[in-house]
This record gives C-alpha cells, sequence and structure tokens, in this order.
C-alpha cells in the first residue's frame, strides 16, 4: 500500500503544473499574492483568467472569489521525496513554495499583486494596478487610472501607462517612459528617469542617485526634481513657459536656454523662461543641475 | 455630479468602502480632473500621516475605577504591551473631507508648533499653492519615534526576508541616515537656509516611508 502511495506522489514531483480557467466580467479585481517566484500577468481578448503554476517544491496554489475580488494565493505544503541510504521517503514539506504563477487576464481587469521575492511582470493591462515587491523586479507596459509600483530592492519600469503613476524603489532605479498623467516616483538608493513624459503633475526624487526629466512642461504646470547625492537634468521644449528655481547646495548649475535671474540668494536663485506659468524646482544637495533644450 | 459630491465620496473611496462600479467613477474622475486629484493626494497625505500616530495608552488606567463603579464584568480590551498580543482595536481613520481637510491643518498646525517658512510668494505664479514647511525639535522627535517603531517592527519581522534582502534595506537605510547627517551638519551651519530645512525633512520622511513599505509587504507575507 505504502509503495502505491509513493509511486503516486512520485508521479506529481517534482514539478506540479496547474492550470485552470473560468470566465469574469469587467468590475472585477484580481488580487495575486506570492512569497517567492515570479508573477506575470499578461492581457487577452477574452472575459476569462487563466491561472498557470509552475513551482518548485510542494504546495499547491488557490483561486476564490469575494465579492469583486477574486484571489490568487500560494499554499503551503506538499510531499517531498528524501532519499535515506537507499530507501526513498516522502516528507511534508510545510516551507513557502517557489511559485511562478503566469496569469491571463483580460485587458480591464483591475490588478493587484504582491509578492516578497518575487518578480513582478504586467504586459498589455489597461486598468489600476498595485503591484509591491519587497524583492525583486516591477515591470508594467501599460496600465490606465491609478498605478502603484514599488520594489524594496529592485527595479522598477513603467512603460506607456496613463493615468496617476507612482512609482518608487529602495534600492534600485526607475524608470518610466511614454507615460501620460500625475507622476511621482523616487528612489533611495538609484536613478530615476523620466523620458517622453506628458504630465501636469510631476515630483521626482532620491537620495543617492541622478535624475532626469524628458517631456512636457504645461503652463501651470508643476514639477519637482530633488535628490541628495546626485545630477539632475531636466529637457524641455524650445517654447517653455516657467518659473524655474535652482537650488545646490554644493553643485554648479548649467543651462542652454539664455537666463536672466529674477532672484538670487545663498545657494538658491530663479528665473523665468517665456510667461512663467509653470512652476519648476530642481534641487541637488550634492550634485551639478542642468537645464536644456529638447 | 458636481465637484463637491465626488469630493464627499472621496473618504470611503480611500478607506476602500465603495463598491467596485462607485470605485470605478470615482477613478475615472480623478483621472481626468485635476482639482479632485490633487484632494485625494492631500487626503492620502493627511491619512499617512494620522495612520503614522502612536496608539498611545492612558498614563492613568481608569477602567478598573470605572468597572467597580458600574459593576462591569465584560473584559476590557487588550492593549498591545511587552507580551506582544496584538490590540484588539485598531485605529481606523475614517473622516469627511472637511473634517480630514481641518485635521490636516490642526496636524499641521500643532506639529509645527512654530516655523512656517516663508517661500517667498513673488516666486509662485498665481493659484499654485506651496505647503507649508514644518521643521522643529517636536517634529524630529516624532519622526525618531515612528522611526524607532518602525525599525522594532522590521527586526521582528526579519526572519520572513531573505538575508540579502535584509541586507540590502540597512544599506538603503544607511544611505539615508548619511544623508540626514549630512543635511543636519549643513543646517547647524546655515541654520536660516529654507532649503535645507525642507531637504532634511524631506530626507526623514523618505526613512519613514521606506521602513513602513518594507514592513508592511513584509508582514503581509
Amino acid at each position: 500500500m505504502s509503495a502505491f502511495f509513493a509511486v503516486a506522489i512520485a508521479v506529481l514531483l517534482p514539478v506540479q503544473q496547474t492550470d485552470t480557467t473560468f470566465a469574469v466580467r469587467q468590475g472585477m479585481r484580481l488580487d495575486v499574492r506570492n512569497q517567492e517566484g515570479e508573477i506575470r500577468i499578461t492581457a487577452w481578448q477574452r472575459d476569462q483568467i487563466r491561472v498557470t503554476a509552475g513551482r518548485t517544491g510542494g504546495g499547491t496554489f488557490s483561486v476564490d472569489q469575494s465579492g469583486s475580488i477574486l484571489r490568487v494565493r500560494p499554499e503551503r505544503g506538499g510531499w517531498r521525496e528524501s532519499t535515506s541510504g537507499t530507501r526513498r521517503r516522502f516528507e511534508w514539506d510545510d516551507s513557502d513554495p517557489v511559485v511562478d504563477f503566469d496569469i491571463m487576464v483580460p485587458a480591464y481587469m483591475a490588478l493587484s499583486l504582491r509578492g516578497v521575492e518575487t518578480d513582478i511582470v504586467v504586459d498589455g493591462v489597461i486598468a489600476e494596478i498595485t503591484a509591491e515587491t519587497v524583492e525583486g523586479v516591477v515591470d508594467v507596459r501599460g496600465g490606465a487610472g491609478i498605478l502603484t509600483l514599488s520594489s524594496v530592492e529592485g527595479l522598477v519600469r513603467v512603460d506607456g501607462a496613463r493615468g496617476r503613476i507612482e512609482a518608487s524603489s529602495g534600492d534600485g532605479d526607475v524608470f518610466i517612459r511614454n507615460a501620460q498623467g500625475d507622476i511621482n516616483a523616487n528612489s533611495v538608493d538609484g536613478d530615476v528617469s523620466l523620458s517622453d513624459i506628458d504630465s501636469r503633475n510631476v515630483t521626482v526624487s532620491t537620495v543617492d542617485g541622478d535624475l532626469s526629466y524628458s517631456g512636457t512642461i504645461y503652463d501651470r504646470g508643476r514639477y519637482r526634481l530633488s535628490t541628495h547625492d546626485g545630477n539632475v537634468t531636466l529637457s524641455v521644449p524650445e517654447n517653455v513657459n516657467a518659473t524655474v528655481t535652482v537650488t545646490s547646495y554644493d553643485g554648479d548649475f548649467q543651462t542652454s536656454f539664455p537666463i536672466v535671474l529674477r532672484e538670487s540668494r545663498q545657494r538658491r536663485f530663479s528665473f523665468t523662461l517665456g510667461d512663467g506659468s509653470a512652476v519648476v524646482e530642481l534641487e541637488s544637495f550634492d550634485g551639478d543641475i542642468y537645464l536644456r533644450r529638447r | 455630479m458636481t465637484h463637491q459630491n465626488w469630493t464627499h465620496q472621496l473618504s470611503e473611496y480611500l478607506d476602500g468602502e465603495l463598491l467596485p462600479e462607485q470605485r470605478a467613477a470615482v477613478e475615472a474622475h480623478l483621472a481626468v480632473c485635476a482639482g479632485c486629484a490633487r484632494t485625494a493626494q492631500d487626503l492620502r497625505r493627511v491619512v499617512r500621516r494620522a495612520s503614522a500616530l502612536d496608539d498611545r495608552r492612558p498614563t492613568t488606567d481608569l477602567w478598573p475605577g470605572i468597572a467597580q463603579r458600574i459593576g462591569a464584568s465584560v473584559p476590557r480590551p487588550v492593549a498591545a504591551g511587552a507580551s506582544g498580543v496584538r490590540p484588539l482595536f485598531r485605529r481606523r481613520v475614517t473622516f469627511t473631507v472637511p473634517q480630514l481637510m481641518a485635521a490636516g491643518l490642526a496636524a499641521l498646525v500643532i506639529a509645527g508648533g512654530g516655523v512656517w517658512i516663508d517661500r517667498t510668494a513673488s516666486n509662485q505664479p498665481a493659484g499654485i499653492v506651496v505647503p507649508p514647511i514644518v521643521v522643529n525639535a517636536a517634529v524630529s522627535t516624532h519622526y525618531d519615534r515612528a522611526v524607532a517603531d518602525l525599525a522594532g517592527i522590521l527586526e521582528a519581522e526579519r526572519e520572513h526576508l531573505d538575508p540579502k534582502t535584509v541586507q540590502a534595506i540597512e544599506e538603503s537605510l544607511a544611505v539615508i541616515d548619511r544623508a540626514i547627517q549630512q543635511a543636519r551638519h549643513a543646517l547647524r551651519a546655515d541654520p536660516e537656509s529654507e532649503y535645507l530645512k525642507r531637504h532634511l525633512e524631506e530626507t526623514t520622511q523618505q526613512k519613514l516611508t521606506l521602513l513602513r513599505r518594507v514592513t508592511s509587504l513584509a508582514s503581509a507575507s
């Protein structure tokens, strides 16, 4: 009898594959958590979600629905084979499984994705996205509405988002490109780079790293770039209307615009470009500041 | 729907209490209305600040006397203490928009207690509101206490994190600490600098934000 179970369990090892597909409707939100592994979300043209999970180690994952929220969770526990002398044994392993979720969703599906040692990749979703991990990359192509993306240790990359974007990394760079809407991006120990941006409200900061912004400067818009130890580079159109304030405790300022200083205090000065409508603040405690024509 | 109607829904929206269709409607409006989006952002900031406040127990425990007088036999709520028991009641921040705005204003006034930095209005184009900058000993103490609390939580949760991750977090915190030290040093040499005051506050805030994010994710794992 025990030999039968041994054979049956051995068939399921070493890598289990689970595949489930179910129907969804607009207004639902997918909530996925993972301890270790990957969460990969890809949009497709169906009103269905398909969850595929490859994993090493034991355990299963569960999918359950509560109201409009669909929850996908890895579950602890699984049989693991061990060898003692010439005997094969199967032991219950209660450690966190390493799960690679590969999930197909309709493009309208809002997402809440959280992991610990987890990479999070989202491609093609046009809806609200929250993606947070402790250690791993957060890589989002698309997204609309409110986007909250963060990694404590890892790169955060956003491409083609529309809405309100909050992107942050503790120990890693933040890259945002081809985005539209309000942006708040920051890092602690890393660079923050924004390119091809269409926004009226931008706040970018880091403690130890360089900052760069290339994009629109709207009349009456607000743009603030601040770093402690690094350079700040702002690339803007020739015909910009902005009041620019530059502050550097220990650094230089260079610009390709002809400027007349409007006010100058200790380590801080301001000047006007065009009618001065937008507010642009550029700060570096220990670094240089560059204002360039785009 | 008027702006007032939208803003009246923001509190419930931030508390996650709206139905999916209401939530979607609010988000759709926020995406196109800069005014409401700014209000929502301000409210989030207030809620975040309020959430950072400590759950303080009263210095004098009045419950035994009250219980004796009313003959109460129901057990009283267990507060978090040295035993590590989680409190039964957690602070839940739910206000109306006017209350939140008033609370935010009051928090700034109380916490500041002192320094309102003149942002030289002549530099700012009309219609753009620059938030007040508050840096004084009370705020510094508040930050220090919050940082210590979160560092304690992180220490308790570190077993849930990969040692490499813990190392990276500690390195990030060290980067912020160095920046704080440099800003403080510069501020001692130039105590009137508006920039340095704000820079110090923002850098300290970044440490709080990082700690909060890490502890939140580690605790949820």
